[in-house]
């Protein structure tokens, strides 16, 4: 958090800076006067009219053009930063941004912005509040529609309203609790019980329902999984490639770094899923393949969509100790085109919600299409989402431990006469609550959230 | 005796101006105290009560540090009462009714046995400043001068007082004003607003149906303020006191009147104590709740006056008589005084060091009610700061500054010198931040530090050294006295109710598990053991034990608080800002707040810029 203290003109490319582009959006913020872009732009002196697009040629100091721009200009405090802003669109070209702002760095003597600095300065300037900022970081690295639409939400303050309304509470609370030491006398005791035991339950209310909002794993949300877990030779490769070739919309691929399973990533329905091939499970006893099971187990735990594949002409009564307890969404019972006859009568030790028959090279033999089972998995998500999880690391553990509290606060004013005691008890709630609305030291928190920033925003 | 010229003059005769005096002649200096013809020293012109909650430990803090206050209020007392009683150890505290009279006697014969003060009854008219001494004018004493000056006026700067449309010059009712402010100190500021207190009437004892009332007899189990006496020994006769409520048609009454209240028809604009309102604020101010406690508190033993606590008002007095006659048990009610408000001027307690010395006028101090507090105790507490320091000032002596944690006078007088006063300034608990550790019970083991410091040699620095000795040596043994769960120890526990032992307990952890009662434990078991210690000392020892845990878990939070709170700010900046709402503006501007704790303080300030400026962006 170097930069705290510099409030000096800041540039920096706030579109992507890892590829050739058409357009990239150069911009410089903190500037006090426009004088200092005289001859910059063709004629002396420059002088844009503020929200209004430009077309301008940006020449070096030699008088030669750099490149043909757009620029516009926002005058504080009316900018995202609340101080002067300039934003330049330049050609996109990667060697171009970059000479561009040399350019103004050597010669006006603007320096590179730091990760986040940008809205470090609104915030700064209290064009945004620190939960706004961590919605805008949600917002920028969302992998789901849901985060999106969360990040959005959190930037227009909703979640900030809420979270005061909880602060409200509490100093209503803990004013019932003073009352009843200081003022009991002229309040009357029972007036002052009653109080006491209002906003006790109503604070608690608000904060069991946010913790309800954090109780699934932020995971889940953020970068949803879907895992393939079953015996060698169940068809979950086949499988895999199935999901893969009918979402044609592959984002990227990752390569695990051993080679116990693969994953890809497929878009249905505005969500990025990573979907996991793993390592087929067998009863093996050497260290490799206990390894491999472990492995298999932990992908498991990180999914929040559990497929179990197994092939029924290869059942031969296997127990799957290991998948003991677990809770699979699905059971795809594969080769339903090849298996004549009774399917087998599986014994698995592991609840399911779900069965299907499928086959991998026939779709007219399937109970279900992949996008069907798609949809399923879709499904769930939703059911997730709705339930509006609060995705930030910072707030989920505040709010679990204000929660915590509250239940023991709760308790205690029923078993203890010693109101001071309790008091005081409820003072180390209210710090917790404060840090949630953001009462909280810099260093304590402005250098995690602003290091998710990349430069430029 | 007769001097002219005095280390140190004290002006007024109030519970201020008599620990200031009473402290400062302990040093040995020659003390003038200046009082009001016709007005008696530390008469107790309102509620005829010390202590409460809060407030008694005040006393008692008083009392340890060689203050006045907790003697003579043992001695005048006619009935005790314990408040909070069932709400835990931390916020317990006593009061006395006091019989107002012998209060004033009382005083009037301790100021008159000291051989180094002289009592001068008179108006001072002007302070001014002569090199390193100062002078005092009065109207018909002549001048006087002295080398340090502490003014305890109390609510006579200026004062005008209000029954109804009827205003009088007068810091009480008949009684004379002192010059404003401007005039008696040329060079001191005064809050730009005046402050209002009020009472309420005197009512004939003969008049009151008392059969209608809840009778409260004074409680024998309350515990005596002054450390020279006797846990529960009794001076005075004990009587009662009564409670009553106001009726609906009390508040119609009030409601009906509204233009004919001087707070409300605009003929007083002084700020009133918000957390001690008149039953016109409340009338107004809560226009649901028609039902009011009223206590009905007698003045003296052989006085006729009763105090009815709870409605205190400015209304003329034909209202007053109607509102009263209505309140169950005051249907033939007779006023002997009616109740009246006074407006007087305040002194800006931020330009105060926390010596409570004006900090461009060195040599000149302010306590009591002229900065802006209200109640005796508040008033007596920053008496006893004024004094002390005054005199350690001309002895060569450290300066007295209580600190925050560990006393409510620390509490008080930080809270005045760092903060603007908007309204008069009423001390309760809920103020510190370590209300577990400052108690009643350990009142002598946190103030002696601070009363050592002195180098006096007193009856109360005696009583010190014994009480830490016994204390250090109790505290040891409730370490070191082990139960084993053996089969006789188990009877034993079973018998004294102490619960079940399974393992190996020290007496500590046996108080820690009776937290209800852990005295009676503590004094039962020493009693076993054949040992005998200052009751005051078990007292103390016992509770300590209970809290101990708490206040270890609780001091984890005040250090992470006040790491925040020490962060220095820069009020300009928050000022400048543009997105602060003009109320937060005015605010800071008028309180300039250097650190965080200070911001968190002031009334007003939303959790949202508290926020901001947390996180170092102002």
């Amino acid at each position: 958090m170097e930069f705290l203290f510099d409030d000096g003109p800041i540039i920096a490319c706030s579109t992507g800076q890892y590829s050739n582009a058409a357009i990239s959006l150069i911009r410089i913020s903190g500037f006090e006067e426009l004088s200092c872009f005289n001859n910059c732009f063709g004629s002396e002196s420059f002088k844009p009219t503020p929200k209004m697009a430009e077309f301008k040629k940006l020449y070096n100091l030699k008088g030669s053009v750099l490149d043909e721009v757009v620029v516009n200009f926002f005058k504080a405090p009316h900018s995202y930063t609340g101080e002067n802003i300039l934003e330049i669109g330049v050609h996109g070209n990667l060697l171009n941004v970059q000479r561009i702002i040399d350019f103004f760095e050597q010669n006006l003597n603007f320096r590179v912005a730091c990760p986040g600095e940008f809205t470090y300065r609104a915030l700064k300037n209290k064009k945004m509040t620190l939960t706004q900022v961590e919605g805008l970081d949600l917002l920028l690295n969302a992998q789901s529609n849901f985060a999106l639409d969360q990040g959005q939400s959190i930037l227009s303050g909703s979640l900030n309203s809420e979270l005061s309304s909880l602060h409200h509470n509490y100093l209503k609370l803990r004013a019932a609790l003073e009352l009843s030491i200081d003022f009991s006398e002229d309040v009357g005791e029972e007036a002052v019980s009653k109080e006491i035991a209002n906003w006790s339950a109503s604070l608690n209310k608000l904060l069991s329902g946010l913790k309800s909002r954090v109780s699934s794993p932020i995971k889940n949300i953020l970068s949803p999984q879907i895992a393939l877990v079953g015996p060698v030779n169940a068809g979950k490769s086949s499988l895999f490639n199935n999901f893969l070739n009918t979402n044609r919309s592959i984002v990227s691929s990752e390569k695990g770094t051993t080679r116990d399973f693969i994953s890809e990533y497929i878009n249905f329905d505005g969500t990025h899923y990573k979907i996991v091939d793993t390592a087929g499970l067998r009863h093996g006893e050497s260290d490799i393949e206990r390894e491999g099971i472990k492995r298999s187990l932990e992908v498991l735990k990180d999914s929040f969509y559990k497929i179990f594949v197994v092939n029924p002409c290869d059942y031969l009564g296997q127990k799957f100790d290991q998948l003991k307890g677990e809770e699979f969404d699905l059971v795809v019972v594969t080769h339903s085109d090849v298996k004549n006859g009774e399917c087998p009568n599986f014994e698995f030790p592991f609840k399911a919600e779900t069965t299907v028959q499928f086959s991998n090279t026939s779709e007219a033999n399937s109970e279900m299409s992949v996008d069907q089972i798609m949809q399923l998995v879709s499904d769930k998500f939703k059911r997730l989402s709705e339930s509006k999880p609060i995705l930030i690391e910072r707030q989920r553990s505040l709010i679990s431990r204000a929660h915590k509290l509250s239940e023991e606060f709760l308790v205690s004013a029923k078993s203890q006469n010693d109101v001071a005691i309790l008091s005081s008890q409820l003072y180390v709630l209210g710090s917790v609550i404060e840090e949630l609305v953001g009462v909280v030291r810099p260093d304590d928190v402005l250098g995690s959230i602003f290091s998710n920033f990349c430069i430029g925003k | 005796m007769g001097f002219t010229d005095f280390d140190i003059v004290v002006i007024g005769g109030g519970h201020a101006g008599i620990e200031a005096c009473f402290m400062a002649q302990q040093f040995g200096l020659k003390v003038g105290l200046f009082s009001m013809k016709g007005i008696k020293l530390g008469s107790a012109p309102c509620n005829p009560a010390i202590g409460g909650v809060g407030k008694a430990q005040v006393v008692r803090e008083i009392d340890a540090l060689g203050g006045l206050m907790g003697m003579l209020a043992d001695k005048a007392a006619i009935q005790y009462r314990v408040l909070n009683e069932s709400k835990g150890h931390a916020v317990m505290s006593t009061r006395v009714q006091i019989d107002k009279d012998k209060y004033a006697d009382l005083v009037e014969e301790k100021i008159a046995s000291l051989p180094n003060v002289q009592v001068l009854r008179g108006k001072v008219t002007n302070i001014s400043t002569i090199d390193d001494h100062f002078k005092i004018s009065t109207q018909d004493l002549g001048s006087f001068t002295s080398k340090k000056v502490v003014v305890t006026a109390g609510t006579f700067l200026g004062a005008k007082t209000h029954v109804g449309p009827d205003q009088k010059v007068g810091g009480r009712l008949a009684c004379d004003s002192a010059p404003v402010l401007e005039s008696l100190l040329t060079d001191v500021i005064s809050l730009k607003k005046r402050f209002k207190t009020g009472t309420p009437p005197r009512v004939n004892r003969s008049s009151i149906n008392f059969e209608k009332m809840i009778e409260q007899p004074s409680c024998a189990e309350a515990r005596n303020f002054h450390f020279g006496n006797e846990t529960h020994e009794r001076h005075m006769a004990q009587v009662s006191c009564f409670l009553t409520k106001t009726s609906e048609a009390t508040l119609e009454i009030i409601r009906a009147n509204k233009d004919r209240s001087p707070i409300f028809n605009g003929q007083i604009d002084g700020v009133g104590p918000r957390y001690c309102p008149s039953i016109e604020d409340k009338a107004f101010r809560y226009p649901d709740r028609n039902v009011h406690h009223v206590f009905v508190e007698p003045e003296g033993l052989e006085l006729d006056t009763f105090y009815p606590n709870g409605i205190s008002t400015s209304l003329p007095i034909d209202v007053q008589i109607d509102f009263l006659r209505t309140i169950e048990g005051f249907e033939n009610v007779e006023v002997a005084v009616p109740g009246y408000a006074v407006e007087y001027d305040v002194v800006d307690t931020t330009k105060l060091s926390s010596c409570l010395e004006y900090i461009e006028i060195p040599g000149l101090y302010f306590a009591g009610q002229i900065n802006g507090t209200s109640g005796y105790e508040e008033a007596a507490g920053q008496g006893l700061v004024a004094g002390a320091n005054a005199a350690c000032s001309l002895t060569g002596k450290p300066p007295l500054i209580l600190k925050r944690e560990e006393s409510y006078i620390g509490v008080m007088v930080e809270d005045l010198v760092s903060n603007l006063r908007d309204e008069p300034y009423r001390l309760f608990t809920a103020r510190s931040e370590n209300r577990l550790f400052i108690r009643e019970d350990n009142v002598i083991f946190r103030m002696a530090p601070y009363r050592k410091a002195f180098e006096l040699q007193k009856k109360i620095d005696e009583y010190i050294d014994n009480f830490s000795i016994e204390h250090q040596l109790l505290n040891k043994l409730c370490e070191m006295k082990r139960y084993l769960p053996d089969e006789e120890t188990r009877r034993y526990f079973s018998e004294s109710n102490y619960g079940s032992i399974k393992q190996s307990m020290s007496l500590s952890e046996l108080l820690k598990r009776h937290s209800k009662s852990p005295y009676s434990v503590l004094a039962k078991e020493l009693v076993e053991a054949g040992v005998c210690f200052d009751d005051k000392v078990v007292y103390c020892v016992a509770i300590s034990k209970v809290y101990e845990g708490y206040i270890q878990r609780s001091d984890q939070q005040l250090k992470k608080s006040a790491r925040l709170d020490r962060m220095k700010i820069d009020w300009e900046k928050i000022v400048e800002s543009s997105n602060i709402s003009n109320e937060c503006r005015q605010r800071v501007m008028a309180i300039k707040p250097e650190n965080f704790g200070q911001l968190r303080r002031m009334n007003g300030i939303r959790p949202a810029s508290l926020a901001v400026v947390a996180s170092g962006l102002e």
